[in-house]
């Protein structure tokens, strides 16, 4: 056979995150999570199109309407709102399409039909275009030529000079933060968890001992980190890429592809961050029991970190210029979650992420030395719960080559 | 030959391994035994490089053993262990591969391995829904999969059936014969002795007594005989001495220098002889007179 002994820590860390993937692609855990997650996402993206709150104001006209549905259209114009206007025959044709769905209102013999109550969007237009269009019939009536009645009674508007203009896209920014949090919160307590239940299970089933016989414990670490992290990729940008089509497809969040790709590639980058932080954390923690229900006694500690941080990110939803906000977000393992929500709504400075990302890669990197130290450490040591000290104090694979 | 040199390992206060050395010649088939805690899994687990030693080496062709030449070993831990939920033969070849086969070789001699041991109709199962017998099958082919240089085995025989223990000790004899050493530990002392070229013999973490059954037998000790004749006739022989008498068998031991021939004639003169026989120590009382203080 070809087995010449040499196995470079590179082939090892493939070969360990080979399987990790291969063997986890075909859990069924894993189609469920990922469909329930796609699931949710759509169904997110889709109502809002489903439930009709698009914006999009229809009316008809009843005869002898036309001019007041000229006057309507050319306000709705100006002022971006989306009317359309369309005629109806009669009284008894507009009650049935107004009740049956299909006009949200009707203008005919000089009342306005709606089904429950006027959206006051759409009563503010009518109002407005039937008290001009009004006064222009009475202006003509005393006979003014009808362009001299219009343009008297068409004084230009008041111009409106904003100090801090609202970001138009500012609500969207937020409805998608907030997705990036649920999303991050889930791949990162999912996948973390994986990695624990693996170290686990491998302690568990002493399977661990032949492992490392053909290998240094740092180098199964990365290894299960590094399959499960990629499984989580693979994972997230699927979720993603179904959500940005979800999107594009329902119109249901009003931001350019520009702003959209660039969240997703915000939160893409950021779970790989925060992953590799939590991940390390998850496995020191668990390469210190031996059994799956002393689990919870160890991950516990790492669970409330998760936790701060989700509800840190989203409370920091809400407050852009807070300086607890801005400190957090750059504070690993904070930084995770909150970080991102600040990029994603749009509230960082442009200093703030780079110092983030540097911070968090500086943790993730110290991180895995000391997760390979107090792994290589516990991992051995089956009964009972390995203190960190004792883990750190004895690692027993053999380190050195002669 | 694979030796073990002066190992020693400390547990905080608890020694293990005092200073422990022996080793094995290619193709010799080796027992480890002693009593639970001796050091046995201690010394298995630093010849595999799972556990670093105090001091003390192991080399392996005149060279020490680092983490590329135990790759090439081939190892059964006491405590078995497989991933539960993995297939049969996906975990046989994974193991392979991390001991340095391609992938396409690995999977071939995981399922050649599987065949030879019996269990290729369990191949695309998962080891959690093996028969105990099964999955220690299994836990062998994956020690030999590699096709290893050396084998080293703890505690193989423990919890198989006869059938069980006929298999694994043809696969150990195989790999003997094909000029491995071969080591395991067992408290089985009847299967060892039938087994192994060589024994050593652990205590405390050191070696107690180390060698073929055949040197540890007749090592210096007096030779005792059983003779069944008409009784009353040994006890007035110079030099000898009756360690057990039941009816009219009698074991007797010689002093040093006393001719066995004297006691046969002493024997012979008392009455008809029935039985005349050396009695050797087996392993199982070769091991408690060396554990037993
Ligand atoms: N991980 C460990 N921590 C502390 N003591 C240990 C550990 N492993 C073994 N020992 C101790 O070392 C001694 C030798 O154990 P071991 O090598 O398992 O013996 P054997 O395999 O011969 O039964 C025993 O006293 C045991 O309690
Ligand atoms: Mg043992």
């Amino acid at each position: 056979m070809t087995a010449n002994g040499r196995l470079p820590a590179w082939t090892g860390i493939r070969l360990v995150a080979r399987r990790e993937l291969v063997e986890r692609l075909r859990q069924r855990s894993f189609m469920v999570s990922t469909l329930v997650t796609l699931l949710i996402l759509v169904g997110v993206a889709v109502l809002p199109a489903v439930i009709g709150g698009d914006g999009t104001h229809r009316v008809g006209f009843g005869p002898g309407e036309s001019r007041l549905a000229e006057a309507v259209t050319g306000a709705a114009g100006q002022q971006r709102e989306d009317v359309r206007a369309r005629s109806v025959p009669s009284e008894a044709a507009a009650r049935a399409e107004v009740s049956g769905g299909d006009l949200d209102a009707a203008v005919v013999n000089g009342r306005v039909i709606v089904r429950s109550e006027l959206d006051p969007v759409l009563g503010a237009l009518l109002q407005g275009a039937h008290a001009r269009t009004a006064a222009e019939q009475r202006v003509e009536s005393l006979g003014v030529a009808p362009d001299k009645a219009r343009e008297a009674l068409s004084p230009p508007p008041l111009q409106v000079t904003a100090l801090d203009p609202p970001d138009p896209g500012a609500d969207a920014r937020k409805g998608v933060a907030f997705f990036a949090v649920i999303l991050l919160y889930g791949q990162i307590i999912g996948y973390g968890m994986w990695v624990a239940m693996g170290v686990v299970e491998e302690k568990s089933s002493r399977v661990v001992e032949l492992l490392l016989a053909t290998m240094r414990a740092r180098v199964l670490l990365a290894g299960k980190v590094l399959g499960i992290g990629l499984l989580g990729l693979i994972q997230l940008v699927l979720v993603i890429a179904v959500g940005l089509v979800a999107v594009r497809l329902t119109g249901s969040v009003d931001l350019p592809l520009g702003v959209l790709g660039g969240s997703a590639f915000t939160l893409v980058g950021w779970f790989l961050l925060g992953y590799l932080l939590y991940a390390c954390l998850f496995a020191t923690g668990a390469a210190r029991v031996s059994r799956q229900e002393e689990l919870q006694s160890v991950t516990g500690p790492m669970m409330m970190l998760v936790m701060v941080s989700f509800f840190g990110a989203l409370w920091a939803m809400n407050a852009p210029d807070n300086m607890i906000a801005r400190v957090l977000g750059i504070i690993p393992p904070f930084s995770a979650m909150i970080q991102p929500v600040r990029q994603v709504a749009g509230y960082a400075d442009p200093w703030e992420a780079p110092v983030a990302l540097a911070l968090a890669a500086a943790a993730v990197a110290g991180l895995m030395v000391l997760a390979g130290r107090i792994y290589e450490g516990g991992v051995l040591r089956m009964g009972g719960t390995v203190s960190f000290k004792e883990a750190l104090g004895g690692r027993e694979s053999r380190s050195v080559r002669p | 030959m694979l030796e073990i040199d002066s190992l020693r390992k400390r547990y905080g206060d608890v020694v293990a391994l005092d200073g422990l050395s022996f080793s094995v010649e290619p193709g010799r088939m080796y027992g480890f035994v002693g009593r639970n805690g001796a050091g046995k899994t201690t010394t298995m687990r630093i010849v595999l490089g799972v556990l670093a030693p105090d001091s003390g080496e192991v080399r392996w062709r005149g060279s020490r053993v680092d983490r590329d030449t135990v790759r090439r070993f081939g190892y059964m831990p006491e405590e078995r262990g497989l991933y539960p939920k993995m297939r049969v033969l996906d975990q046989v070849g994974y193991l392979a591969e991390l001991h340095g086969a391609s992938r396409r070789d690995a999977r071939a001699a995981a399922a050649r391995w599987l065949e030879e041991l019996g269990v290729s109709a369990r191949a695309g199962d998962r080891v959690e829904e093996l028969s105990l017998g099964n999955q220690q099958r299994v836990q062998l082919a994956a020690a030999l999969v590699h096709d290893p240089e050396v084998l080293v085995l703890d505690e193989p025989f423990s919890g198989l059936d006869p059938v069980g223990v006929d298999v694994l000790a043809e696969a150990l004899k195989g790999q003997a014969a094909a000029g491995k050493p071969v080591v395991f530990s067992s408290h089985q002392l009847d299967l060892v002795e039938r087994m192994c070229d060589a024994v050593g013999i652990v205590r405390d973490g050191r070696m107690v007594a180390a060698g073929t059954i055949e040197d540890l037998r007749g090592d210096g000790r007096p030779r005792r005989y059983r003779v069944e004749a008409t009784g009353g006739w040994a006890a007035d022989l110079a030099g000898v001495t009756v360690i057990e008498r039941r009816g009219d068998v009698v074991v007797a031991e010689l002093a040093h220098g006393v001719d066995e021939q004297l006691l046969l004639d002493a024997a012979r003169a008392a009455g008809p002889v029935r039985e005349f026989t050396p009695v050797k120590p087996s392993l199982t009382d070769l091991f408690r007179e060396v554990v037993a203080e």
